[in-house]
């Protein structure tokens, strides 16, 4: 397709709004929490603001209790949310793949969570999950697996995983939509050449689809990656971490910071790390998958 | 033989995915519908004995609930205008145009969308603080604005690829200048993806709750914070969350369906092409 390759002013034009907007809001403000996070700079104590350097940072490393658990929990919460996520919705990709009756409507319907509030999302499950009226509960009682109530969100040991469940069902409809359109993409005179030679269904699974959709799948658990280790919504809601830190992210904390304790010195130094943190993970994840071919990389 | 097997355990799978994602909402709902006593009884009724609208009428009689609905359909409202107009000219203009860091502004564009927001919140807070905007809809329209423009610059660019270039130039032979093919000639062709991704910077900004938690307050509240405000340290009002839960999804539900073809047709066209 021939398009202008000019070197006219118009697209400097066209492109100015959307630029100047995401500098002035997101350029500026990512530069000013930097800056920020080398200051005590608590919105409570306004008249005691001074340059501290990194102490923010030496203390986030060696004096808060919070950071370590935190940070323990970032990852189990971001690797085993998108790597369930990514199995589901291989799944639920291949079978929304086939032709069925009524394949629309199941489609439309799986894909619902995807648009639903993570606030709501985060209630729903609570009162799932509920220790005293939750229909969790109650299932598992009548299937005999459990007797009594078992208090799932007010236990150290559970409370971490049901946020998980509760995120992955957000997350898999997104990834659903991103690995079904790959593999829609993949022509079919190669599932028919494989036929004709003789190939399973499980080896043309494994040698057509899985490289067709290999691009797509980088770059769909990159985002989701991202998106997982960025959401305060589910666990802010859900425990706020608790109990104690049992089920606090790096994210969570951070936003806690800011909202409840309003640190914002602090609360910036802990963002940046996060930041930090995720962009080194996304740099040796793009590294690992570089001859994969992800959208980035390309 | 096996080919009926296959297909069993296809259905069944189908089952249980439809279920797994239909439950919490059933459960919300079959929630909203019981009396209070019954919420919170240990004798276990998964259907209401007496099913009742009590909830529905506490939410919008004696609470500030239609009051946050329209602050978020006002804050989200002004989201879409802006957001849509900014990120079709940009779309426009990543699509037609062939410049240097073209690329490059289009991967920025799709980084920008993943810059956590606990990184924004601060510095934004004390921004809108001097500014005196702070808890005001402003600080919500503009905060939205920036996180919906990355993405749906990065999809209008890939709708406005699927246009054929020839339609315009055909027009500009005719005479039309720029505005006039971008308006009169692309935007009729690109009317259902424009909706849809309105529509998606809509849900976004509907069901948006950290910056709404933290630039609010009563006068401003949005309805994600107000739903989540039922809970409290001491008291959940379990009915109010499960009343207000159904209400708050509905629209966006309604409007998802409508809209779904086009925004994942668009999604997974990719911006970044040719």
């Amino acid at each position: 397709m021939q398009r202008k390759k000019s070197k006219n002013w118009q697209p400097v034009i066209l492109l100015a709004p959307a630029i100047i907007i995401v500098i002035l809001i997101i350029g500026y403000p990512v530069g000013r929490a930097i800056g920020l996070s080398l200051f005590q700079y608590d919105m409570t104590n306004l008249q005691n603001v001074k340059f501290v350097g990194i102490q923010n940072y030496v203390d986030l490393f060696t004096k808060d209790e919070a950071f370590w658990p935190a940070f323990k929990n970032t990852i189990v919460w971001v690797l085993v949310t998108v790597a369930s996520q990514l199995l589901l919705s291989l799944l639920l990709a291949n079978i929304l793949n086939k032709k069925f009756f009524l394949r629309g409507v199941v489609r439309s319907i799986v894909l619902i969570p995807w648009v639903t509030p993570c606030v709501l999302i985060s209630l729903m499950w609570a009162w799932i999950f509920n220790g005293n009226y939750g229909v969790v509960n109650e299932i598992l009682n009548r299937l005999h697996l459990i007797t009594g109530d078992a208090a799932w969100l007010a236990q150290p040991q559970t409370a971490l995983w049901v946020q998980i469940l509760a995120m992955i069902w957000q997350g898999v409809p997104f990834f659903t939509i991103m690995i079904l359109a790959a593999m829609q993409s993949i022509p079919a005179e190669l599932y028919e050449s494989a036929s004709v030679d003789g190939a399973s269904s499980v080896r043309k699974y494994f040698h057509i689809t899985i490289p067709g959709i290999a691009s797509t799948l980088v770059s769909t658990v990159m985002i989701r990656l991202i998106w997982v280790f960025n959401n305060v919504d589910i666990i802010y809601t859900m425990t706020g971490g608790g109990p104690g830190y049992s089920s606090l992210t790096l994210s969570v904390y951070t936003y806690q910071q800011a909202q409840k304790s309003m640190r914002f010195g602090y609360g910036s130094a802990a963002a940046i790390t996060g930041a930090v943190f995720m962009t080194g993970v996304i740099f040796i994840y793009l590294r690992l998958t570089r001859e994969k071919g992800g959208m980035i990389t390309k | 033989m096996k080919e009926k097997k296959g297909i069993f355990t296809f259905y069944i799978l189908t089952v249980f995915f439809l279920v797994i994602v239909l439950f919490p909402f059933l459960w919300t709902f079959l929630t909203s519908l019981k009396e209070e006593t019954e919420m919170f009884s240990q004798d276990f009724h998964f259907l209401p004995l007496v099913p009742t609208l009590e909830s529905y009428r506490e939410l919008f009689q004696k609470t500030d609930f239609l009051f946050n609905m329209w602050n978020s359909l006002v804050v989200s409202a002004v989201t879409v205008v802006i957001a849509g107009v900014v990120s079709f000219m940009g779309g426009y203009a990543l699509s037609r145009y062939r410049f240097r860091l073209r690329n490059t502004l289009l991967y920025f564009f799709l980084l920008l969308y993943l810059v956590p927001n606990t990184l924004l919140l601060i510095p934004l807070y004390t921004v809108f603080n001097k500014m005196g905007i702070l808890y005001t809809p402003l600080c919500l329209i503009v905060a939205y604005s920036t996180y919906s423009i990355p993405y749906s610059v990065w999809l209008t660019t890939g709708f406005i690829n699927q246009v054929p270039y020839e339609l315009e130039e055909a027009a500009a032979l005719d005479g039309c200048n720029l505005s006039q093919r971008m308006f009169k000639i692309v935007l009729p062709l690109l009317k259902p993806a424009m909706i849809a991704s309105c529509s998606f910077i809509f849900i976004t900004s509907w069901n948006e709750y950290t910056y709404a938690n933290m630039f609010t307050n009563a006068e401003s509240r949005t309805v994600t914070v107000a739903l989540s405000n039922f809970m409290t340290q001491y008291n959940i009002r379990w009915d109010l969350i499960s009343a207000g839960g159904i209400i708050v999804v509905i629209p966006v539900i309604i409007m998802f369906a409508v809209v779904q073809k086009d925004l994942i047709a668009g999604m997974t066209a990719g911006g970044v092409k040719g």
